[in-house]
């Protein structure tokens, strides 16, 4: 600004540079292990500086994990989750924070207590809702006596079905609901990287490749696909939650499969090493392209948009409306 | 200040039905059979359950390890929270005076905001990993002086700087946003007033973050509640002696590998309440002493 301050100046570099530091050591750390062999990175003084075995190591881990495929995977599943979160996200904060109705906060805290339950704690009856999305209306009907109604009335037996398993579009869809907020108060405007559910983006592959050849060995239950048992569902859920299901696990549930199971090999470093390399060099190499994308769509904007500080252009919106001739109110 | 509004309620409807929708098929649907679950007893392999009332209820709240597992929860949110916001605040503010180099410094910065929490967990093995780490430096000092798979402080201590390091690129990007919607001519008037940089901080610029702060200590502590899965699984695995298993861990072991699934229903029940309580006491008295504008 407008005075010289010297040993301010100083200081702001020293404390940013330690900031830096402290902020980048776990990731130099991680990339550093991922450049050593196994006798190295074991060896008790910690290596700080890359050996030369990165690229044998990014091959094996590619290959080891079939990760072409994850990268695809976890593609499409973010940039479903991206889109679908945003476009909801807008026109839900839009009709909240332009439209005077009754029982707007009431719909602003219902979208909001969204966020205090997490993903982890209903993954089961999630599961459940994802062997049949229209479930819930099919109980409603069931209670309400409806289905018997409309199955006097027309004849027809009311059977509502609709199977997310095994598709981009169940992983993607429990994904987007996420508080739009009255005054834009999305988490996951700027970026979104699968943060906010327990699993990274490096976790969701697998669970479409476990998940789908855990369920494809079941076979179909027969009758309704929303009913399937308990313990079948159970298994889905631990296939996709933990990395003890092999992918030829025999028939769940069966001896076999709990041989699997038991002998898949613990957390290792040799492990740590492989996961952290495929987790974190794709995303450093993304962030590294962050300042050309920042040319263009200044995502620091972008959560300026998302803070609760007076929106210039959020709320110039109804005016420049009105002024452009359609009617604001009837 | 009044905000133009429309009328038209029927397109509202249409505006929000389809979210409204989503989150009634996927959240408040399964939270609902969750809820039922809490007052069941289910069995483990399917088969039907049994209607207990509020048993399960009772059998957690008598529990010791349970309230443990409370009592390491807050702990441990309260300590993110604190550290990371912190380190957020005061790097943001420094960066915001804009030196030279001060993009590459913003750019390192959210850096942490790209890793997954699975692998925040594996990276900070080599930070905390008692033989070979960063930490074990501690160790050349006395031997035995540091070691987070023994004793239950140091394993606490572990897990919280994790999860900070996890949560201060998120503040940190927020923070910067406040400060950089700060009107520039207010900054200026008060340098030709006098007031110093580090005034200006204290007196013009943190007043005048508050709604920033005030969202972000929501935040932070609802996802240091329900989102510290993926780092206490890589970090601790729970130990050692329990002293790391926060309420998320807890349901998740109890649930999925003590096939306790009342158990663990009734405990996210609890979670969710704990968190919503939460929420709203901030919500009733802290956002009080918050000024918008």
């Amino acid at each position: 600004m407008i005075e010289r301050t010297p040993i301010l100046n100083l200081a702001t570099h020293a404390i940013l540079i330690f900031g830096l530091i402290l902020i980048l050591v776990p990731i130099w750390l991680a990339f550093v292990g991922a450049t050593l062999t196994l006798q190295e990175v074991n060896s008790a003084p910690i290596e700080l500086w890359p050996g030369d075995q990165l690229f044998n190591n990014l091959r094996e881990a590619w290959v080891l994990s079939d990760f072409g495929q994850k990268f695809v995977n976890t593609l499409i599943v973010s940039v479903g989750v991206v889109l679908g979160k945003i476009t909801l996200a807008c026109i839900t904060a839009f009709a909240l924070v332009f439209f005077n109705f009754r029982g707007r906060m009431l719909i602003f805290w219902m979208i909001f207590i969204t966020l205090m339950l997490p993903l982890a704690v209903r993954i089961v009856p999630t599961y459940a809702v994802a062997a049949n999305a229209l479930s819930p209306f099919q109980a409603i009907l069931d209670v309400a006596e409806l289905s018997w109604l409309i199955d006097r009335l027309s004849g027809i037996e009311v059977d509502l079905q609709w199977n997310l398993l095994n598709s981009y579009t169940g992983l993607i869809r429990p994904m987007p609901p996420r508080p739009a907020g009255k005054k834009g108060r999305s988490r996951h405007v700027s970026f979104a990287d699968g943060r906010g559910d327990w699993h990274g983006p490096g976790d969701w592959p697998g669970l479409v490749g476990r998940r789908g050849q855990a369920i494809s060995k079941w076979g179909a239950a027969p009758g309704r696909g929303g009913r399937k048992s308990r313990a079948q569902i159970t298994g889905a859920a631990l296939c996709g939650v933990r990395d003890g299901c092999a992918s030829d696990q025999g028939v769940w549930g069966s001896e076999e499969w709990w041989t699997t199971i038991r002998s898949a090999p613990a957390s290792s470093l040799t492990k740590v090493q492989v996961l952290s390399t495929v987790v974190t060099v794709p995303s450093l190499l993304v962030r590294l392209t962050l300042p050309i994308v920042e040319a263009e769509v200044p995502s620091m904007k972008i959560a300026a948009f998302a803070t609760s500080h007076p929106v210039q252009p959020f709320r110039a919106k109804p005016v420049s409306l009105a002024k452009a001739g359609s009617p604001p109110t009837k | 200040m009044r905000r133009a509004y429309f009328k038209m309620s029927w397109i509202a409807a249409a505006l929000l039905a389809p979210q409204l929708l989503v989150i009634f098929v996927f959240f408040y649907w399964p939270s609902a059979q969750a809820l039922y679950w809490a007052f069941t007893l289910e069995q483990p392999w399917g088969g039907g359950n049994t209607w207990v009332g509020l048993e399960n209820f009772r059998r957690i709240l008598s529990d010791p390890l349970y309230w443990n597992s409370v009592r390491v929860s807050v702990i441990y949110a309260l300590a993110t929270t604190v550290l990371a916001m912190g380190m957020a605040l005061t790097l943001a503010m420094f960066v915001d005076r804009q030196l030279a180099g001060y993009r590459a410094f913003r750019i390192g910065l959210i850096w942490p905001y790209a890793v997954a929490a699975p692998a925040v967990g594996l990276a900070f093995q080599f930070v905390f990993n008692p033989g070979a780490g960063i930490f074990s430096f501690i160790n050349t000092v006395s031997p035995g002086l540091w070691n987070p798979a023994r004793y239950p402080s140091h394993a606490v201590t572990s897990i919280v700087i994790a999860g900070a390091w996890k949560q201060i690129a998120y503040s940190f990007i927020f923070f910067l946003a406040a400060l950089q919607s700060i009107p520039r001519s207010l900054t200026e008037a008060a340098a030709m007033d006098g007031a110093p940089p580090l005034r200006r901080m204290i007196d013009l610029q943190l007043p005048l973050l508050t709604p920033t702060v005030f969202f972000l200590i929501v935040i932070n502590i609802t996802d240091s509640f329900t989102d510290s899965f993926g780092i206490v699984d890589t970090l601790t695995g729970g130990g050692p002696f329990r002293s790391t298993e926060l309420m998320v861990y807890k349901i998740y072991t109890d649930g999925f590998r003590g096939f306790d699934y009342s158990g663990a229903a009734a405990q996210s029940i609890i979670l969710m309440l704990l968190v919503m309580a939460l929420t709203f006491v901030q919500f009733r008295y802290v956002e009080r002493r918050v000024h918008y504008t």
